[in-house]
């Protein structure tokens, strides 16, 4: 079961055909191409400069989607933050959308909107600084051109803070110059100039002294209040056809931009393949693949190439001893969800097993301890199947969705018998006190009056899974013929901490008094086997034992692994607690007249479905971590590649064909 | 009344301890989520996870503080009133998950961070870059148990 077995495919065939059977292969998606490093390849000479055309059109591609995103008002949800979801087009659509966008000259509208735009953009920049420029002497009724060009005098517009205008004055006149004020502010005052050339220095000198801002108007000629009048027009209209380019952009856009997602698909799809060429062999006239290929497809594939390539040759072969074929896992429904997590922690390597079945009830189990509510279990479950029916990405990336909806039934389960229904709401509320008696017959243990009975049954369920761990070790080593292993480290662990559970249950537990003799002589004697066996690796009989009584240390690390399992409890109960906060929030604002009932509504809403979200994802990495570190330590080893053949990948779109 | 005002320190503390750890946590790890994000808003949800995850100390320290107020009756009904010595009791029962919150929340944040350094790099690391954080939080929760169990035995 689990990882799929591989075969290695190898194929030659004549070089005319090499598009065409890696474009078939990519639509296929089962074969994995591995780089062929050798010294006599011919490569393709074209093909790095077919790549870089392809990057050339996928940038512009970028860039005009990037532009048009901003126009079109897609109806985005929440969920599009966290996962963005791709738009659904058939064939037929992907074919019609591209040929309009051509023949419409699609990419050339597009750019020129683009760039009338930012010429507009700018053009209105630099109108309004005119405007600034101007406004202060708006009171000017003589055009501008009467005064400037003159032969032997230089004029000077310019604004000074008033605090400084009498000395400024003072100290121009000294220079034969002229001032006049045109315009005052309560803190600023514009004025203008009249110098002699020649003496048009020195004056510049007293403006820099006194930060003098000069307006340069060199390039206006009306009075200032024609050409304020004349920059206002120019706005307007630039402003209309800002507008005009933005309807049509309303009408168009769309269209153009689906267009676009379509076509980065495409060529990004060609890119794949065409890099994927660079991993092929070839000779003048030939060319050779080699990858991997799941032993399940092999001969459907290899049958499909041969009736549709004449000049095509393919071996297939079971990996060679030295090999390292990727991994692919398949699992049936109930499982396969839980890929998900063994896909966080690393895939099992190619001569491993998948983990995935053994941890898969462990995890909903602790998933389900550590969010203990009937309600969110119910509402988790339904969200999850809500989403997954109407989400619109690939199937393969929505398992997620199905583990959720898994743990969220057993996590109905784990509500009711711990009493979690929204916390504790049939309590709270009177009005819902009828269904009190029902979830009180429901409840085994309630782990806010009996906190230690979960303590209980979390370390019940930590000792139960490390103790698998060991036995799926050892089950291991046997089929490996390494039987010295299997019994002296898996075997005699395992005796050793079930004797000593037994014989500290035989102690607390008055009517199994009578076991506690023989437990505990069984303990003694896993010990002593312990301390025989585990030294074996040493040389001298000293420290044979010296480090078979070392490794009795371990048995703090199994009760470490344990105590380890105590967090369902505190998870447990945090969900708990904080329904219960919620509820008496709710009881406390809902005695408000009027408005009570309207706060109590949007607390309880806000309230438990804040609890469920922090919890459930909480519950998600713990129970985790409860798999990674304290169960796969016990024997997995991992570091597998996964399977990734050479396929179809979109960023934008998916096939509507697939959803449907 | 000297007891019951022990017993609301010991709340008090539980709560705070926790919240200070879990704010400077967040804030670090958030810190560093929003330098990426805005060069990759795309790792939004990514992100908001390993934001959120120093975010639990605060939890389980508000959590130790309601247990404490509820045993203390100081919700509705008759507050009971706990000697000088239970009240003690109390107090000092509260302080594993105000100090292993406060300290952990801090370094989990850290590690949220570093994190984020990964995801930055590589999406498709978020999953383990979310574990290891969870390493840190180990020591919260049996901070938080031992309150629990330790609350648990006190009698008033």
């Amino acid at each position: 079961m689990a990882i799929l077995p591989m075969l290695r495919l190898s194929l030659v065939g004549h070089k005319d055909e090499e598009e065409e059977v890696l474009a078939l292969l990519q639509d296929l998606g089962v074969l994995e191409i591995e780089r062929i490093n050798t010294d006599n390849d011919s490569p393709l000479e074209w093909l790095p400069s077919k790549i870089s055309d392809i990057n050339r059109e996928l940038t512009r591609i970028r860039s005009n989607i990037s532009f048009l995103r901003d126009f079109i008002k897609t109806n985005g949800s929440i969920v599009d933050l966290f996962v963005p979801q791709k738009l659904p087009f058939t064939q037929e659509e992907r074919e019609r959308f591209t040929r309009e966008f051509y023949n419409e000259g699609g990419y050339e509208t597009v750019e020129s909107w683009q760039s009338a735009l930012e010429e507009i953009r700018n053009s209105i920049n630099s109108l309004l600084q005119d405007k600034e420029l101007l406004s202060p002497f708006e009171n000017l009724n003589f055009p501008i051109r009467s005064i400037k060009g003159f032969r032997h005098i230089d004029v000077f517009f310019g604004e000074i803070r008033k605090g400084d205008l009498n000395k400024f004055v003072e100290e121009i006149k000294t220079y034969l110059a002229d001032v006049s004020i045109v315009r005052e502010t309560p803190q600023y005052v514009f004025f203008i100039v009249v110098a002699h050339k020649e003496i048009s220095g020195g004056v510049r000198g007293v403006f820099s002294k006194y930060n003098v801002i000069i307006f340069n108007l060199e390039k206006f000629s009306g009075t200032p209040r024609e050409e304020l009048s004349s920059i206002e027009n120019r706005i307007d209209n630039l402003l209309k056809r800002k507008e005009s380019i933005l309807e049509k952009i309303k009408q168009k856009g769309e269209k153009f931009l689906n267009a676009l997602y379509i076509l980065y698909d495409g060529y990004q799809n060609e890119l794949i393949r065409y890099e994927h060429l660079g991993r092929v062999a070839h000779t003048p006239n030939m060319f050779f693949i080699t990858g991997w290929i799941r032993e399940k497809d092999s001969q459907e594939i290899k049958e499909m190439l041969e009736k549709r390539f004449r000049d095509i040759y393919i071996v297939m072969s079971p990996p060679e001893p030295d090999d390292d074929p990727p991994v692919a896992l398949e699992n049936n429904s109930f499982v396969s969800p839980f890929e998900v997590v063994t896909g966080i922690y690393g895939y099992p390597n190619s001569k491993e097993f998948d983990p995935t079945p053994l941890l898969a009830p462990f995890f909903a189990v602790f998933f389900a301890l550590c969010l203990t509510d009937a309600v969110y279990g119910i509402i988790l479950s339904i969200l999850s199947l809500y989403l997954y029916k109407n989400l619109l990405i690939e199937k393969h990336r929505k398992k997620l969705l199905q583990l959720l909806f898994i743990c969220g039934l057993f996590t109905i389960g784990a509500g009711a018998i711990t009493g979690g229904w929204f916390g504790n709401v049939s309590e709270a509320f009177g009005f819902l006190s009828s269904f009190e008696p029902i979830r009180k017959r429901l409840i085994l243990f309630d782990p806010l009056k009996d906190p230690i009975v979960f303590l209980g049954v979390s370390l019940a369920l930590g000792f139960i899974q490390i103790i698998f761990g060991l036995f799926i070790r050892m089950m291991l080593n046997l089929k490996r013929k390494l039987y010295k292993e299997a019994i002296f480290d898996q075997l005699f662990w395992i005796l050793f901490l079930l004797s000593i559970v037994v014989t500290a249950g035989t102690l607390t537990v008055g009517s199994l008094r009578f076991l506690n003799k023989p437990a505990t002589y069984f303990t003694l004697i896993m010990a002593i086997a312990l301390v025989a066996t585990q030294g074996r690796h040493q040389k001298s009989i000293f420290l044979k034992i010296t480090s078979g009584l070392g490794s009795l240390y371990s048995v703090i690390s199994y009760l470490s692994d344990v105590l380890s399992y105590s967090r369902l409890l505190a998870l447990g109960l945090a969900t708990g607690v904080i329904a219960t906060v919620v509820n008496e929030l709710v009881k406390t604002f809902s005695g408000i007249p009027v408005l009570g009932v309207i706060i109590g509504v949007v607390v309880f809403i806000g309230g438990h479905l804040f609890n469920m979200i922090i919890n459930a994802f909480g519950a998600f990495v713990h129970s985790s971590r409860l798999q990674f570190v304290e169960f796969f330590g016990k024997f997995f080893e991992g570091g597998g590649r996964e399977f990734n053949p050479l396929r179809k990948i979109r960023t934008y779109t998916i096939e509507k064909e697939v959803i449907e | 009344m000297l007891g019951t005002a022990l017993a609301i320190l010991g709340s008090a503390l539980a709560v705070f301890g926790g919240g200070i750890g879990s704010s400077i946590g967040v804030g670090i790890a958030g810190q560093a989520c929003a330098g990426l994000l805005s060069e990759q808003p795309e790792k939004f949800g990514n992100l908001l996870l390993l934001a959120a995850l120093p975010g639990t100390q605060g939890i389980y320290g508000f959590l130790a503080g309601f247990l404490v107020i509820s045993k203390l009756g100081l919700l509705g009904g008759t507050p009971a009133t706990p000697e000088i010595f239970q009240g003690l009791q109390i107090l000092f029962a509260c302080l594993p998950v105000a100090i292993s919150g406060l300290i952990s929340g801090i370094h989990q944040g850290k590690v949220s961070a570093a994190g984020v350094g990964m995801v930055a790099k590589r999406a498709e690391e978020a999953g383990r870059a979310l574990i290891l954080a969870v390493l840190v939080e180990t020591y919260a929760i049996l901070g938080l148990l031992a309150t629990i169990l330790l609350l648990n035995g006190i009698k008033i």
